[in-house]
């Protein structure tokens, strides 16, 4: 593998249906009762150039084999197809690998499988194809990360055969349950995968994205099995369209991106692999050097402890300790505030978010798993699981569709024995506490110590050290003042450890004192100069957010400060929006409403927040344009589509005009003036009417001109209105021109407004040309673009007026 | 040329919700929720109350020009596209169609608009559009019926807009098949009055010419 790019093979269902394969018929029934047919696919591959072969049981898992009646055979179907892989493999001198596909149901909440009995039905077929004498595993074709994990989990407590790993991605971006290449990298190798890729999806184009993902973090070898193109229904026929010199082609792609073993999913036949085996013959495989990296991952996100977002913050406020509302509500299994409270902390900006259920009368094995699926539901965060209870903790870390944090491991034996495996088989990484059964040592050499024993322990079970963070332990400064700067000395003496990250609890180090801000914020700075990585902490709080910003700042991770500016050019969020008794709060419930486009609900929820006694203007710009903007991401990350988009903005605009009517008169807001017109000869203004919906809905003052209008009237109104931008919009190529006169006309008449341009036909280069000063792509793009616009126009006028003082 | 006018039924038009939801940006892979297709359901039931779909074609004489660039002459009346051109290449005869649902569903979006209904509006706009599209697709059918063309010797119809043809030829072309009776008329940029109209050319050949 070190000196030739290996060849994988092609299709198999497609070669067997050309056998007489019939639909409704089980492809993996005729390794009993066609094995020369199967043998003579594998034999054309391997004479088409290919040195591994898959056999044919990509739907011989227990569960897909039970659909044809067969599950009761499994292990025989899938060990004879084993033994023709073998024998046909052995002849040429290639390698059998044994295949597993998805068991084509999703796993719960998804879908209706348990993850055990997913567990449960690959075993089985893995053992089958290992007594077959399969020589790697390969698991494939997975869109389910929750599946993936099962397969691989199932391949490990089988077999210590190599195993290659294969999700399936769509759109070339992320799988359908939303995971990204990255995420499934993180996830894959640390559940032990030796080789990792993406196989079928969209052909070779969409996975080139992909595969160039996965190339920047991945540490093991790589492997692509596109599919021949993007398929297509002709005559009622599948049909994938990528020839064989385009498959060579991609092929050659590929490997200068680093990827090690290349062959072709569906749609690839025995002339497609002889193409990319000649194509690939002269070319040396590219060996990748990638970094290691401390990364956690949840279903959808993974997040990597790496400048320049240092230090991160692990959330911790899902905690029962000391808040009776939160230990009832984990005791009745009511999680609406454990959903609650990990949304907020998201917001605030936590990266990771702790989950403990630790409380009198709470059945942790159940309710920390119901919490974990909860808190997954609604933020992407990764999770840290923080218990005791080794059930509990190792339920949790078996389902969960991700890369946890385990709180934690002492460096006490019993601790180590117990906690390491676990993190090993689930593929979690772990806070070590520098901390034994005798306790935390006053001294920094003993902790230095521990932190060792620790790492070597855990290096010991196969994990590196990356994914061990080290907690030297914050005491209380005053009863122990001695005892802070041993930790301090710590957290620096422990970096001596190679790939091992640092984490505090910083809290701690004010207890029994009052002004506890105060002494957490210079804790937290002093403990930032002295390496700290992540801090498990309140990420609502300001003062720990000042700080972590003015460190971002110092250490040179927030270049310009950009960041920091940003910060605190925005103002203080009021206090009201954060948690209020645990109960769910009407901001919560008035931006859900928006989201959902519920108009009716906005309206109601609007009126509360004034009978609680907010000022309507701060709902407006504390709820409902970030709610707003929130609908504008989900647009634009393709969540949410127009008729979402704009039911979001009715129920914007009708809390609004709820709101209004409670404001003084001279409380309106403004954040500009915006005159929009479709322009002369154009009679198209759905677009622009959608553009003026989300301006007004963002703050601005809308003069909308309607459609067909002369630039004379535009100018005149401009003028008139004193308006800060001017937005034209054009459907037709004809009507295009005329956009471009009013343009000049409007420059020539010397209005000072910025102007911005969109439309059906319109370019950024058409824009740039016409003399435009922006181009909307979309009406949710066109804010963006007219708030950038306002921006850069209030600077300009700071400016101006920075002068005349001087 | 030949001319026929047609009240198009619009009971037959199909009120695709793919195609529909694909002109409000999502593809087939997307998920609708069902309160959108509740609210697509609505519209295009009130808007087949609403639209009065009418065609009219005429027919003639396809002959290419010898002109640097590749036009063609219909009937009398220069079509300057070198796609065009290309897509009725081997062609004799031409079918030149325009195709309304009329003015009340724009009317319909308008005031939805108004009253600050933007979903219903944008959606409404939506099923105007496909309605369009496929009462064209009706009138080509009931064309190619009323000659007993084969499916294929009709070829698909090509709009000013596509590709290289500019859609200043539109007055021309109403002109030509006398499309005022149905109620269309272009503005000044060339658009068509209705919004939701459709004016187009396929090319067929007739067996044994």
């Amino acid at each position: 593998m070190e000196k030739k790019i290996l060849i994988y093979d092609g299709a198999m269902g497609t070669m067997l249906q050309k056998a007489g394969l019939q639909p409704g018929e089980c492809p993996e029934e005729w390794n009993l009762t066609r094995p020369d047919d199967v043998l003579s696919v594998h034999q054309a591959y391997l004479a088409a150039g290919s040195d591994l072969i898959l056999t044919n049981t990509f739907g011989g898992s227990q569960l897909k084999l039970q659909e044809y009646g067969l599950g009761s055979k499994t292990y025989t179907v899938n060990q004879a197809a084993a033994n023709l892989a073998k024998r046909a493999a052995c002849a040429w001198g290639a390698l059998a690998v044994g295949t597993v596909g998805p068991s084509g149901q999703f796993i719960e909440p998804y879908g209706p499988y348990s993850f055990d009995l997913v567990v449960e039905s690959f075993r089985e077929q893995i053992r089958g194809l290992v007594a077959g004498g399969v020589d790697i595993i390969n698991l494939e074709t997975m869109a389910d990360l929750a599946e993936m994990r099962a397969a691989l989990i199932a391949a490990r407590d089988v077999t210590d055969l190599p195993i290659i790993a294969q999700m399936t991605f769509s759109n070339g971006s992320r799988t359908v349950l939303g995971t990204d290449p990255i995420t499934a990298v993180t996830v894959m190798e640390a559940l032990g995968a030796d080789v990792i890729g993406a196989n079928c999806s969209g052909g070779p184009d969409e996975l080139y994205s992909v595969m160039a993902a996965m190339a920047k973090v991945a540490r093991r070898p790589l492997v692509v099995k596109p599919n021949a193109g993007l398929p297509a229904l002709v005559d009622g026929i599948t049909v994938f369209p990528a020839t064989a010199a385009d498959m060579a082609a991609a092929a050659v792609r590929f490997a200068q991106l680093g990827v090690r073993i290349i062959g072709g999913c569906c749609g690839n036949t025995p002339q497609h692999i002889s193409a990319m085996r000649d194509a690939l013959k002269d070319i040396q495989p590219r060996i990748l050097t990638v970094q290691p990296a401390s990364r956690l991952a949840s279903r959808t996100r993974t997040v990597t402890v790496a400048e320049p977002d240092l230090p991160l913050i692990i959330g911790e406020r899902i905690n029962p300790t000391g808040k009776k509302k939160l230990a009832a509500s984990l005791r009745s299994g009511d999680m609406e505030l454990v959903r609650q409270l990990a949304k907020e902390q998201a917001t605030q900006g936590a990266a990771i978010l702790d989950v403990n259920v630790g409380a009198a009368g709470v059945d942790e094995e159940k309710v920390l798993w119901e919490a974990v699926q909860s808190v997954s539901g609604v933020v992407h965060c990764p999770l840290s699981f923080d218990t005791t209870q080794i059930q509990a903790l190792e339920k949790a870390l078996r389902l969960y569709p991700g890369k946890a944090l385990i709180n934690s491991v002492t460096g006490d034996d019993e601790s180590l024995k117990t906690i390491l495996p676990l993190a090993k088989r689930y593929g979690a990484a772990v806070i070590g506490l520098t901390m034994d059964s005798d306790g935390v040592p006053a001294d920094v050499n003993k902790r230095l110590e521990i932190a060792r024993r620790i790492v070597d322990a855990a290096r010991e079970m196969g994990l590196p050290a990356e994914d061990i963070y080290l907690d030297c332990l914050v005491m209380t400064a005053a009863a122990q003042p001695e005892a802070v700067r041993e930790t301090l000395l710590a957290v620096r003496q422990v970096q001596g450890i190679p790939g091992v990250r640092t984490v505090l609890g910083i809290s701690n180090i004010s207890h029994g004192l009052p002004g506890r801000d105060t002494l957490n914020s210079v804790f937290l700075s002093t403990a930032l100069a002295n390496g700290l990585d992540v801090l498990i902490g309140d990420p609502g709080n300001e003062k720990i957010q000042e700080v972590i910003s003015a460190w971002q700042v110092l250490s040179g991770q927030d270049r310009g400060a950009k960041k920091y500016i940003q910060r605190f050019a925005q103002p203080d969020v009021p206090v009201w929006t954060k948690e209020a008794h645990g109960v769910p709060l009407t901001a919560d419930a008035l931006r859900q409403a928006v989201l959902d486009g519920d108009r009716e609900s906005a309206v109601r929820y609007a009126v509360r927040c004034g009978q609680e006694g907010q000022d309507p203007m701060t709902t407006v710009d504390h709820i409902l344009i970030p709610a707003l903007e929130t609908v504008g991401e989900f647009y634009e990350g393709g969540t949410y589509f127009l008729p979402q988009l704009l039911l979001a903005a009715e129920a914007a605009e009708g809390a609004f005009l709820k709101l209004k009517e409670t404001m003084a008169p001279a409380d309106g807001r403004n954040r500009g003036t915006v005159v929009l017109a479709t322009v002369k000869g154009d009679i198209h203004d759905i677009g622009k009417n959608i553009v003026a919906i989300l301006l007004e809905n963002h703050g601005y003052r809308v003069v909308d001109l309607g459609k067909d209008v002369p630039r004379e009237i535009i100018a005149a109104t401009v003028r008139q209105e004193n308006a800060d931008i001017v937005g034209l919009s054009a459907l037709m190529t004809t009507t295009m021109l005329e956009m471009e006169k009013t343009i000049a006309y409007l420059r020539k008449q010397g209005t000072d407004c910025s102007i911005i341009v969109g439309g059906a036909v319109v370019t950024p280069d058409f824009a740039k040309s016409a003399g435009a000063d922006e181009f909307g792509a979309d009406a949710q793009d066109a804010v963006r673009k007219v708030t950038q616009m306002m921006k850069s126009r209030r600077d300009r006028s700071d400016c101006r007026y920075g002068s005349t003082v001087r | 040329v030949n001319e026929l006018l047609k009240i198009l039924d619009k009971n037959r038009l199909p009120g695709n919700e793919t195609e529909i939801f694909r002109l409000l940006g999502m593809t087939d892979r997307d998920p609708v929720s069902d309160r959108i297709r509740v609210i697509a359901r609505g519209e295009i039931q009130a808007a087949r109350e609403m639209i009065e779909p009418k065609g009219v074609w005429a027919t003639g004489l396809l002959q290419p020009l010898v002109q640097p660039g590749g036009s063609l002459s219909f009937a009398g009346l220069t079509l300057k596209s070198q796609d065009l051109h290309r897509h009725l290449t081997g062609y004799k005869y031409g079918v030149m169609m325009a195709v309304t649902i009329g003015k009340a569903l724009e009317t319909a979006v308008d005031e939805l608009f108004f009253k600050r209904e933007f979903a219903r509006a944008a959606i409404l706009d939506a099923v105007g559009s496909q309605f369009a599209e496929e009462a064209a697709d009706q009138l080509s059918e009931v064309f190619r019926e009323s000659l007993d063309l084969a499916e294929q010797s009709l070829t698909r119809r090509f709009s000013p807009g596509y590709g290289d043809w500019n859609i200043q030829v539109q007055p021309e072309i109403l002109k030509m098949i006398d499309a005022e009776r149905i109620g269309m008329e272009s503005n000044e940029a060339h658009i068509l009055i209705p919004r939701k109209s459709i004016t187009a050319v396929a090319g067929y050949a007739l067996v044994d010419v």
